[in-house]
């Protein structure tokens, strides 16, 4: 029996379903992975205890998920992505229990290719962290040991993924948030090209920069969703639709810097085992130069905070969520402002702000965009001589939860490896390496639209070196 | 760059981005965003004067839909999401 009529038997299946639940609500007691349950077609389990076949849903559909290519599929959805009828808190204070209205394009493909949406994920506030511990809904752990982050910010869908509790997940990577916590968790995250994806009820917040990527649990169930989810959409502009410009891979590059800088002794074995293995494949690995790197963390935290503090503008109080009192309309906005937000979407808000201000927008804004020219040119230049880059996620292992938790400034500085897709609009995959302990991945960055040559390496890569689980990962309920 | 004694230019940003400093949190705020703005000089280092700012990661242009009648894609109604209601109006406070 495949893997998915396996899935598929459980939620056609009362009993199955029943302990899918129990499995997936004793995991997220340990983990918080979960912010809400659904009451969808093809009943995953209603939280609420609703009856799952009656009506319609927010949708509009009834009856039975259809028979696509994902039929039967649980998934799980990171709560900034909207589906109809579901909570959609952004993880924050400021949206409390708003329900979304509508359902993002990407979720209404996956339903009509027949998954199932089994629930909301956990996510740092708005999208903004690295460990999913700044959400309105409390902090979430690592399957791997639960007193370790899951990575940010969309941790939530990472963990679940890891768990067993879903086969695949969507989050939204803006500088690195699917890849660094699917590497956080040993489990495989794809962003994909810019625009490959479209971003029609992602909740904004950098738009120049951000995308719809999924957490899976293989290389090949990421390009089985991507199949599904990727394409033109008239409700988003800035979707794209193109062919890589290669057809397969020869040639990968390390850029030199990561060697030298990386402190960390696992990282750096890690890296140097991943191109080793890589070699043994039989690509050819070389080193290369990406002198651009050194800016990358820099310009992606000046241009990703001036676009939250314009696509954050909107939440006032008026339209959606909770509401302070105020005596005028102003103050009123500003107190629900105030009082909504948390520490780190604040500071965002204020360091955008800060940069598009008159008399500093060139120096920094202008220059940052500047920059981002230099990587995008330098990139294109480095794949007229490699079919891809190997590079790290991440400087760190998973890091502890609580006050010995990495400084949230240390965490900004430490996505310079990831935001580099981000910036040139490259497509990236994380894939989990062998490892004693704790997850550690790598990541693979390619040319626009060269995510089948990157999924292809990963799934060699992944049948000679298996992910391994972690300790209670159990199948025996389905 | 904003100096940790710079305080007027925290609540000046602080105005402009519609958020009020608590007393709680001016210092840690006012830290914080010095931190995060002394890192962004950084980029002062970068040799890219020559090069054009980049507003969009791929050079593909606007593309825009056919010119052809559709229904609005989305027909749910907005107020039923507002914090405060009366009807099909969202009560705000007196503008004037």
């Amino acid at each position: 029996m495949s893997e998915d009529a396996r899935w598929r038997a459980v939620f056609a299946d009362q009993d199955r379903r029943g302990r899918w639940l129990d499995y997936a609500r004793a995991w997220n007691e340990r983990i918080n992975a979960f912010v809400s349950f659904a009451d969808a077609p093809g009943g995953a389990g209603a939280a609420s205890g609703a009856d799952a076949d009656a009506g319609a849903d927010a949708d509009g559909r009834t009856g039975a998920p259809p028979a696509g290519p994902l039929a039967g599929v649980p998934c799980a959805v990171k709560d900034n992505i909207a589906v109809a009828g579901q909570p959609l808190s952004c993880g924050s204070a400021l949206l409390g229990a708003h329900v979304a209205p509508f359902s993002a394009t990407c979720v209404r493909r996956l339903q009509d290719a027949g998954a199932i949406v089994a629930g909301k994920t956990n996510l740092d506030e708005f999208g903004m962290g690295s460990d999913t511990q700044a959400s309105v809904h409390g902090g979430c752990g690592n399957p791997w040991d639960p007193e370790l982050v899951p990575g940010g910010s969309s941790g939530g869908s990472a963990a679940a993924v890891a768990a067993g509790i879903v086969p695949f997940a969507l989050g939204s990577d803006t500088g690195g948030s699917v890849r660094q916590p699917a590497s956080f968790c040993g489990v495989f995250g794809l962003k994909p090209t810019y625009g490959m994806v479209s971003r029609f009820g992602l909740v904004s917040y950098a738009s120049s920069l951000e995308v719809i990527g999924i957490i899976a649990d293989s290389p090949e169930r990421c390009g089985q969703v991507l199949e599904v989810i990727a394409g033109l959409d008239d409700r988003d502009q800035s979707t794209v639709a193109g062919t890589p410009d290669r057809d397969a891979v020869r040639t990968i590059g390390v850029p030199r810097a990561c060697r030298q800088e990386l402190r960390d002794p696992q990282v750096r074995a890690a890296l140097d085992a991943a191109a080793g293995q890589l070699a043994e494949l039989g690509y050819r690995m070389v080193d290369v130069d990406l002198a651009t790197l050194r800016y990358a963390a820099a310009a992606y935290y000046v241009i990703s905070c001036a676009e939250a503090s314009a696509n954050l503008a909107r939440f006032d109080g008026v339209r959606y969520g909770a509401r302070a009192a105020g005596e005028s309309a102003d103050r009123t906005i500003i107190a629900s402002r105030s009082a909504g937000f948390g520490d780190e979407v604040k500071l965002r808000v204020l360091a955008g702000t800060y940069v598009l201000r008159s008399g500093f927008h060139d120096r920094y804004y202008l220059r940052a965009q500047r920059v981002r020219t230099a990587l995008r040119d330098e990139l294109t230049a480095l794949f007229e001589q490699v079919d891809l880059l190997l590079m790290p996620v991440y400087p760190a292992p998973p890091f502890a939860r609580g006050s010995a938790r990495l400084d949230p400034f240390e965490q900004k500085v430490a996505d310079r490896y990831t935001t580099v897709a981000n910036l040139a609009g490259a497509p990236a995959l994380s894939f989990p390496t062998p490892q004693p302990r704790v997850p550690i991945g790598m990541q693979l960055i390619g040319p626009n639209f060269g995510e089948r040559l990157i999924l292809d390496v990963a799934a060699r890569y992944a049948a000679e070196h298996p992910p391994a689980r972690p300790p209670g990962y159990a199948e025996d309920w389905r | 760059m904003v100096s940790e004694g710079e305080a007027g230019i925290l609540d000046a940003t602080a105005a402009m981005a519609r958020l009020r400093v608590g007393a709680h949190e001016r210092a840690r705020l006012q830290a914080e965003l010095a931190r995060i703005v002394d890192y962004f000089a950084l980029l002062a280092e970068a040799d890219v004067d020559h090069l054009p700012p980049t507003t969009h990661p791929l050079s593909t242009g606007t593309r825009l839909r056919d010119d052809r009648v559709s229904t609005v894609p989305t027909t749910y109604d907005p107020v039923s999401a507002a914090p405060d209601r009366d009807g099909r109006f969202i009560v705000v406070p007196n503008v004037l």
